[in-house]
């Protein structure tokens, strides 16, 4: 039986905007009532474009930045207004590894310093810190000569493999991964997801993976989230979100792809995202939905199960199943097939 | 592929060294390659492969530390190694535009769309200011920029990355160059903009008639728009083929374990979720193996890749491979 490590209950961040005195005040809405599941063991994707608020729910998650109302439970418990103690017992099964490893490695410290400060903050003994980060390092294939070397001595490759070995180094059970291999060269990234993949196993880990790169989700997520400004637009098992998308959004995200399914009328998206600051009403996707009818500008669809453990936010399911499109104009058919890398055959 | 239009741009044996505190980098080693009219080539490498250099090398802008050990550029007839400064003014950002990643860095915060496209107007055709205004619009109309009255008015922090990236495509095209050098032009924005972007870049080449060199570390990126692709390595090429030839049938090792690293999405729950990935790091600039330079990393290595640095070697019709497995 699986069961649920971290479960996230109407999750809402809003960051105010600074507006002029006694007018009315605004907000950035990046994450606006999401809710889901994660399962222990498992590898939870999420997927979006930049100023989706991937990198925010990631953050909200883990506290790093306070959620604005909605809950997250570990382990059955809530953990939203924890304090003290019994926050950073919590906190320590946690890490968070960022996108960029060159800015989030302090670069006037050594691998050592970077690497220990999080036992040093915990309190673990000098004595030990020692060697838990030779552990650590160990775990991500980096040699103990690396111990004294600076950030601007490492390749790309190794600061991540740095990066990941801080966030091991408190032998958490939940890690966010944002973007962890999207710097990376080809034959790098291969490389790194290996090792993340190698890690998860060993250490009985559960991550939370957040890119925009939906070919590196497909191949190591087992369940994904579509993120669309703000708002979770389909949820689903990573192997029936690419044989058959059922949302809009998620079918023009995976017509980008060479390896397309033909389960769906894969389209281009024309224009660029609204902002997040004055979202459209009702359906978020309307304006740029070729499916759009009336009520998705009226009224907000509800991310609802429609089979087993498929959910998706949408009006007109009916309409995108049979490819019947509804405005034209913001339909562009995906024109060529081409051989894409890898074979698709 | 297609093309059988005229050779706009060919590049024989080229090295380049740069001169560093640590020693010699050699950026370069025996790069050839050609282009014909409305051409897209991508090329495509990792970091370090020498992609960048090889482009700023084309229009001969290279920092002072740089030295052509040897080779030749020849465009349109005109050897651009050989040619005096003045004769490269009219060549480069008029004959040559380039387009590069970062389109907040290349475009002037401080002036308005508008005053930059119709500089480059005013000085590359000399047209006049009222005229630059009317046809700067044209060209942001072309690139499929919507409303281009409201971004000629706009500052560059004004736009959107793709809107920032489409204006300097359009400045690229509003000289009417013969070939456009883009430098990773759709790294820094989303899959789906990038998409836009490349589809426009293709068709814009066939209406306006330019070639295009196409510097990528993405092979989806090259698969998606390009004709024939170039693949680098360590400063040199080690195939070079059509779209079709190369992603259907990599010949090179290094070729094919790039496409093997590739993450694509899993068809089945038993499909692994590990990746091949290749072995060890691209080498050092500094200290080259000698013979082919991808020997330390190769699965299939034998005594003469240690000793010798393999020629190319035409595998199929207008595909080459530089590897010693493909000798005889």
């Amino acid at each position: 039986m699986l069961t649920t490590l971290v479960s996230v209950q109407s999750l809402v961040k809003y960051f105010p905007v600074s507006t002029l005195p006694l007018t009315k005040k605004q907000y950035i809405r990046a994450v606006d009532d999401v809710s889901f599941e994660i399962e222990s063991n498992s590898v939870f994707g999420l997927v979006g474009e930049s100023g989706s608020g991937k990198s925010t729910l990631g953050m909200s998650m883990l506290r790093i930045i306070e959620p604005t109302s909605g809950k997250v439970v570990m382990d059955g418990v809530d953990v939203t207004h924890m304090k003290g103690k019994e926050r950073s017992k919590w906190s320590s099964q946690l890490s968070y590894v960022y996108q960029n490893p060159v800015s989030s490695l302090d670069p006037a410290w050594t691998v050592e310093q970077s690497v220990s400060e999080p036992l040093a903050a915990a309190g673990v003994p000098s004595k030990e810190r020692r060697e838990r980060v030779l552990q650590s390092l160990d775990a991500v294939g980096l040699p103990q000569y690396f111990l004294g070397r600076y950030p601007h001595e490492l390749s790309g490759g190794q600061s991540q493999r740095v990066a990941i070995a801080r966030a091991l180094v408190r032998r958490p059970r939940f890690m966010v991964l944002d973007e962890p291999t999207s710097a990376l060269d080809v034959s790098i990234q291969a490389q790194l997801l290996n090792l993340l993949m190698d890690l998860q196993s060993e250490f009985g880990l559960t991550y939370f993976y957040i890119s925009h790169d939906l070919n590196v989700v497909g191949r190591v997520c087992d369940r994904i989230a579509v993120m669309y400004l703000g708002k979770v637009v389909e949820l689903t098992d990573a192997l029936d979100l690419f044989a058959a998308p059922l949302h809009p959004y998620s079918q023009a995200l995976l017509s980008t792809t060479p390896s397309k399914s033909s389960s769906y009328l894969g389209f281009r998206l024309t224009g660029e995202p609204p902002s997040p600051r004055n979202p459209p009403g009702g359906c978020r996707f309307n304006t740029r939905c070729p499916y759009a009818t009336e009520i998705c500008s009226r009224e907000e669809p509800k991310l609802a199960e429609v089979k087993g453990t498929h959910f998706v936010a949408c009006h007109n399911l009916d309409l995108v199943a049979k490819g019947k499109i509804q405005v034209p104009e913001n339909f562009r058919p995906v024109i060529s097939e081409r051989p894409g890398p890898g074979g698709t055959a | 592929m297609e093309q059988a239009g005229a050779e706009v741009l060919r590049v024989t044996d080229l090295s380049l060294d740069y001169a560093s505190p640590q020693g010699i980098v050699h950026a370069l080693n025996g790069v050839n390659l050609s282009l014909k009219q409305s051409e897209l080539l991508g090329v495509v490498g990792e970091s370090g492969s020498g992609k960048s250099t090889l482009a700023y090398a084309l229009i001969r802008l290279l920092p002072r530390n740089a030295l052509v050990r040897s080779g030749e550029i020849v465009f349109n007839g005109l050897s651009i190694l050989d040619a005096p400064e003045g004769k490269l003014k009219d060549i480069r950002g008029k004959r040559i535009s380039m387009v590069f990643q970062d389109p907040m860095t290349s475009l002037n915060p401080l002036f308005k769309v508008k005053d930059q496209i119709g500089r480059v107007l005013e000085l590359h055709r000399g047209v006049t200011k009222k005229d630059a205004n009317r046809m700067s619009a044209d060209f942001l109309r072309a690139v499929e920029l919507p409303d281009p009255e409201q971004v000629l008015d706009s500052y560059p922090f004004q736009l959107s990355g793709g809107m920032q990236q489409r204006v300097m495509i359009a400045m690229a095209l509003c000289t009417q160059p013969d070939l456009i050098i883009a430098d990773e032009p759709t790294s820094a924005v989303d899959a789906t903009i990038q998409v836009q972007i490349l589809e426009l870049l293709s068709r814009l080449r066939h209406e306006h008639h330019f070639s295009m060199l196409f510097i990528t570390h993405s092979l989806e990126v090259v698969s998606a728009v390009c004709d024939n692709v170039a693949v680098m390595y360590a400063g040199s090429m080690v195939e070079t083929g059509s779209v079709t030839d190369i992603f259907s049938s990599p010949k090179h090792p290094y070729t094919q374990a790039l496409m093997a690293a590739i993450p694509r999405p899993r068809r089945s729950a038993g499909e692994a979720k590990r990746l091949k990935s290749i072995s060890g790091n691209p080498p050092d600039l500094l200290s080259l193996p000698a013979g082919c330079k991808f020997h330390p990393r190769c699965p299939h290595v034998f005594d003469r890749c240690k000793a010798e640095d393999p020629a190319f070697r035409r595998v199929g019709l207008g595909h080459e491979v530089a590897c010693h497995l493909y000798t005889e």
